[in-house]
């Protein structure tokens, strides 16, 4: 099992958000979670990355069989575990090429592998920049200084791609897209699916899933999930809202 | 109380290095202004008569004009009769490092200045003030073979008179602002600085400033003038200890190029911030710093790294007279605490085809307030005029401020302007998002801000590179979260 | 044109028998506020630096029936490959050469009212915003309904002929349902003698939304161009705007973008191309009233002989609109001695954790760049033209079809040359 949450109890400034969740994620799967907004599915990226503010009241989670609950972000990203930003964050005067190589190479230093040098990761990145149809000016600037929502997006999934984390959690990704960058983003997150990868897909809109195929479908409703299903059940849901659960 | 936050706090704390107080005997006149003062000053000094005259006319206008008022700064008035104008070391004129009061060299020590060290390896030669008075001048022969003259202030009016006559006030005269009368009028010491034809110093020329007694204002006086074709790159850095109450800084520096010279003047500044909690007992920094490229093609360029200081006050500035003349500048300043910072500069066209750069970054930590005022002025002559300016600021934290005003005077249709401006705040979002890349906060830290300021930190000549990274570190340590 | 002939020009919209009688109520009380504020004068703060003499000393009068095209229209030289077109001709509907893509439908202004419960969105801003709502004449709404992806662009164009001092009022509406996505051009062609058009464009972008929107300004130099375009985006929505004007003796666009959900984009982007004595004004207004959004400005103007042009953009940040992401740029070519510019980018930043940018340049040819492509071989005029695309290419990015992208850059380069 790649990723385990049992029973988890979280919450953010006194406020208890996640109320019991169950998950388990096997290598290879794909699992969306969907939701209204306030149901928890923030909150259930941030626990799971270690973001500062949130508190586990109960329950654990566990990456690899191993508990998480008291490692730190880095440490966490540098197992592989990788979270694709909601809003990801303007770092102005950093340039994007050297804080990805500083990223790449903090990871390879973790696993005891050679570090690269400016040269070949100048030729990894290009060909990611390839892939996700991304212009080479994009060296020079600065993180997200001056993207577009899409390119923001899009930036994320081509951390992804050179990374190459375990377990992506892409925390609506879709949101803001216009279709082409969506049909872009959703190709690049197919072309990474491996036996070896999970993924777990936080969405509000059931538009990406016309591009992406997942194995589970979880419902969370007020911090719980209420149901669990196929890709049927995110037909369901765009059919009928969310109210159906509810009850 | 998260992690980082307490990370943050506990560095925000640290005590600031350089605290500490020589204790040697030195020479005090009682506090207050003058013209009694002015005279002893001047003889204490032996000056000659043109020399007090010339003090004389700066204080009789400086009595009629008023303190400005309008920096976006706050402070506590000052009581110009409560300072002492003038200290000295109570010992006699000294030849060679031998007869330095050794505690005086320990002094150095402390600050990172062993003259001896710095005398063998990076061979730059050193004017160290110890408040009002230079002590030692090393290289004084070296540059002499050159043709360089490099020597304190007082010593140039005495052994260089037609130098001083000619150049002194012609940049800054003293109806120039009120700090500037002050400091025409009781000003100490500073430096003194010639390069002749065609001459590229051969080596960088630096001056420490420190400010021992409290109450004493320092009135650096400091005149740079780089003749046809020459080329001079000069630095000054600060330290001051730690005191109860502020010490006023009221500095003057004159630049003069000539045809084809250049003239770099860098400073690092580390002064006392004021204490972490009431923000009291920090400097007030007023200074005046003027250029002028009087001639074609000449150029001179400010690039400044501060950090402390109250209360800074000051503009260096460009006059850009000569044709294809060219005036930059560079500058980070970093407030924290309860500082505050109103600076900027002023690059003003005359001539035909002039060039201008601003580089401006600002940090803003804690409860440090930042003003920037970035002036261009265009003049009707000035054909082809070109300007660049960049100001960037960086907010840490929800309590600090900045805030931009640029303004710009264009009198000539044919000038070329170009004006960015960026805010940004770093925070947790920023840490959090290079944590979940793998990058430990201490490493994300020096990304942002090295990242910001590199533009900067690459005009500084090496050593004051070096420095001016430390220097940050410790005034931000901790505090980017 | 007096206050009083517009009271004559009023009375006549009231009597028209096919304007709806709903509306008068709105009209009439729009026309008494636009009689009181009077047009802007040169000492109102918003039109400091645009004149309008011109538009004030013609006697306008509103479109009649016999303006409406006799027999058929050419429109062979406004042809854009692959896009729908509804055709105005001198603010007359034309219905035979009018089609709309599957997906959109279109309303007459009854079903909308009906559709909206007899309300609409209306702007009372600038005086323009006011003769607007009193005089609308030729009213267009669209509606994208929620998840369709409307494949092809629908073009309005808009077309001003003959020798007649007409003015126009159109208002549009375009409803873009939640996840639904449409490209959206309004084209303004015509060789009208004396012509005035003011239009009002109102779009509510849903959540996750997507709407493109071009805007060709290539009226005759005679006409005088007022747009108020007013946007609302919801949640994760998306909105782009690129504006070419090359078109119009006076042409004025005033864009207001609410941001009202967060997540959402807006993107716009201006190019102006003046010659003679033309003056473009483009006054943009992007509020950020929630968290997370993204905005950027890009406006570049390159003038020639007398023309002259204003940029007024501003950037609000609302107090609670934390970790906003806003940016502007606004850069100015003067090709000519007697060319102006007048440049006021603005940021009102009441929030304190954003992130915005803003940056202006206004200026001649470099020197060293000419003289290098000269050294090179091309002469003067080649040389001039290839540094003023490179200057202009930046704002024809934002346009993802191919053939609209096309067609602008076509026509960029007929005025280069």
């Amino acid at each position: 099992m790649m990723l385990e949450i049992k029973n988890l109890y979280a919450g953010v400034d006194d406020k208890q958000i996640l109320k019991g969740i169950n998950l388990a994620i096997m290598p290879g799967e794909m699992h969306t979670i969907m939701g209204r907004n306030g149901s928890g599915k923030s909150t259930l990226a941030n626990v799971i990355t270690g973001r500062e503010g949130y508190a586990v009241i109960k329950g654990d989670i566990l990456f690899n069989g191993e508990s998480i609950l008291d490692w730190s972000p880095e440490d966490r990203a540098l197992t592989g575990i990788f979270m694709s930003f909601q809003y990801p964050v303007v770092i102005p005067g950093v340039n994007n090429t050297y804080f990805l190589k500083a990223a790449l190479n903090a990871k390879r230093k973790h696993k005891d592998e050679k570090e690269l040098d400016a040269a070949d990761f100048l030729k990894l990145i290009k060909s990611k920049l390839a892939e996700m149809d991304m212009d080479a000016n994009y060296l020079q600037r600065a993180v997200n200084e001056g993207f577009s929502g899409g390119e923001k997006k899009r930036n994320e999934i081509l951390q992804m791609l050179t990374l190459e984390p375990a377990l992506s959690v892409l925390d609506e990704t879709d949101s803001g897209l216009d279709i082409d960058a969506l049909k872009i983003v959703a190709e690049g997150v197919n072309k990474y699916r491996s036996p070896k990868r999970s993924f777990l897909v936080i969405t509000h809109y059931q538009r990406l899933l016309n591009y992406i195929d997942p194995d589970f479908v979880h419902v969370l409703i007020d911090g719980q999930i209420v149901k669990s299903g196929g890709k049927d059940l995110a037909v369901d849901l765009e059919e009928k809202g969310y109210s159906w659960l509810e009850a | 109380m998260s992690n980082e936050q307490q990370v943050i706090d506990s560095r925000l704390k640290a005590d600031y290095e350089y605290g500490f107080v020589t204790n040697i005997e030195s020479e005090t006149l009682p506090p207050g202004l003058d013209e009694n003062i002015i005279r002893t000053i001047s003889a204490k000094k032996e000056e000659p008569e043109w020399m007090l005259e010339w003090r004389l006319k700066a204080y009789r206008h400086w009595l009629n004009m008023e303190e400005p008022k309008w920096a976006n700064v706050t402070y506590p008035k000052i009581d110009y009769q409560a300072i002492s104008y003038f200290s000295q070391p109570k010992k006699k004129e000294l030849s060679s490092l031998d007869e330095v009061d050794p505690e005086l060299l320990a002094t150095y020590d402390k600050l990172g200045i062993p003259l001896e060290e710095q005398k063998m390896l990076a061979g730059v030669a050193v004017d160290a003030v110890f408040d009002s008075v230079s002590v030692a001048t090393t290289f004084k022969k070296e540059l002499k073979k050159a043709g360089v003259i490099f020597c304190s202030f007082s010593e140039a009016v005495k052994n260089h008179p037609d130098l001083i006559k000619k150049y002194l006030g012609s940049v800054v005269p003293y109806t120039d602002n009120y700090f500037a009368a002050m400091n025409s009028a009781v000003f100490s010491d500073g430096s003194f600085v010639y390069i002749p034809k065609g001459v590229r110093c051969p080596m960088e020329l630096s001056t420490y400033f420190r400010i021992n007694e409290a109450k004493t204002g320092q009135f650096e006086r400091t005149l740079i003038v780089a003749d046809e074709g020459s080329h001079v790159s000069y630095l000054e850095g600060c330290t001051a200890p730690m005191r109860d109450e502020n010490q006023l800084h009221a500095a003057v520096v004159e630049l003069v190029a000539h045809r084809d010279a250049t003239i770099k003047y860098s400073t690092v500044q580390n002064w006392y911030p004021g204490h972490p909690e009431t923000g009291a007992g920090g400097i007030y920094n007023f200074v005046t710093k003027r250029g002028t490229c009087l001639e074609e093609n000449s150029r001179i360029s400010w690039t400044q790294v501060e950090t402390g200081s109250a209360i800074t006050w000051k503009y260096p500035s460009c006059i850009l007279k000569g044709d294809n003349s060219v005036g930059e500048f560079y500058s980070v300043a970093v407030t924290n605490n309860f500082q505050q910072a109103d600076t900027g500069t002023k690059m003003i066209h005359m001539g035909k085809n002039t060039k201008s750069t601003i580089i401006s970054k600002g940090i803003s930590a804690g409860k440090g307030q930042q003003t920037y005022r970035g002036g261009v002025k265009i003049m009707k002559g000035a054909e082809n005029a070109r300007n660049f300016s960049q100001c960037d600021s960086i907010l840490i934290g929800d309590k600090c401020g900045a805030h931009t005003f640029p303004y710009i005077d264009v009198r000539n249709p044919s000038a070329q302007m170009e004006h960015e401006a960026t805010t940004s705040n770093i925070g947790d979002d920023q840490l959090f998002y290079c944590n979940q890349r793998g990058i430990s906060t201490e490493n994300a830290v020096s990304l942002i801000v090295n990242g910001f300021c590199k533009e900067v930190f690459n005009e500084l000549p090496m050593e004051f590179a070096v420095e001016a990274t430390k220097l940050m570190e410790v005034s931000l340590e901790g505090s980017v979260g | 044109m007096s206050l009083s002939h517009f009271q004559t020009e009023f009375d006549k919209i009231m009597n028209r028998d096919y304007f709806l009688d709903a509306v008068h109520p709105m009209r009439k009380e729009a026309f008494s506020k636009f009689l009181n504020s009077g047009l802007p004068t040169n000492k109102w703060e918003d039109w400091r630096f645009t004149n309008l003499s011109k538009l004030k000393q013609k006697k306008y009068r509103i479109s009649e029936t016999q303006d409406a095209p006799a027999g058929d229209v050419d429109l062979s030289s406004f042809e854009i490959d692959g896009v729908d077109t509804v055709v105005i001709y001198n603010g007359h509907y034309q219905e035979a050469l009018s089609s709309v893509p599957s997906g959109i439908q279109l309303l007459s202004g009854i079903e909308y009212l009906e559709r909206n419960n007899w309300e609409f969105e209306t702007a009372e801003r600038s005086p323009f915003d006011l003769l607007n709502t009193a005089f609308m004449d030729c009213g267009m709404s669209f509606i994208v309904d929620p998840n369709i992806n409307v494949e092809t662009p629908v073009r309005i164009l808009f077309i001003s002929n003959g020798e007649n001092n007409i003015m126009a009022n159109p208002r549009m509406y375009l409803d873009v349902g939640d996840s639904a996505a449409v490209t959206f051009i309004e084209h303004h062609v015509g060789n009208a003698a004396s012509f005035f058009q003011n239009a009002s464009f109102f779009a509510s972008v849903g959540v996750n939304a997507s709407l493109d929107h071009i805007r060709i300004q290539s009226n005759s130099t005679s006409t005088q161009n007022m747009a108020n375009l007013d946007v609302q985006q919801e949640t994760d929505s998306r909105y782009t705007f690129t504006q070419f004007a090359d078109g119009s003796e006076l042409g004025r666009t005033n864009v207001y973008v609410h941001l009202n959900g967060k997540g959402a984009n807006c993107e716009l982007n201006g190019l102006a191309l003046s010659n003679g004595k033309q003056h473009f004004d483009n006054h943009i207004i992007i509020d950020h009233k929630v968290p997370h959004c993204t905005s950027s400005q890009l406006f570049k103007s390159v003038l020639r002989e007398k023309s002259s042009g204003v940029f007024n953009g501003r950037t609000i940040v609302q107090k609670n609109a934390q970790k906003t992401d806003a940016k502007q740029s606004n850069k100015n070519l003067l090709l000519s001695k007697d060319a102006l510019m007048n440049s006021n980018p603005q940021l009102e930043i009441l929030a304190d954790d954003v992130r915005c940018t803003h940056g202006s340049t206004t200026g001649e040819l470099d020197f060293d760049s000419l003289f290098y492509l000269r050294s090179r071989g091309l002469d003067l005029a080649r040389a001039k033209s290839l540094l003023v695309r490179g200057f202009a290419t930046e704002c024809f990015d934002t346009i993802q079809d191919k053939k609209i992208k096309s067609f602008i850059v076509q026509r960029f380069d007929n005025w280069l040359n």
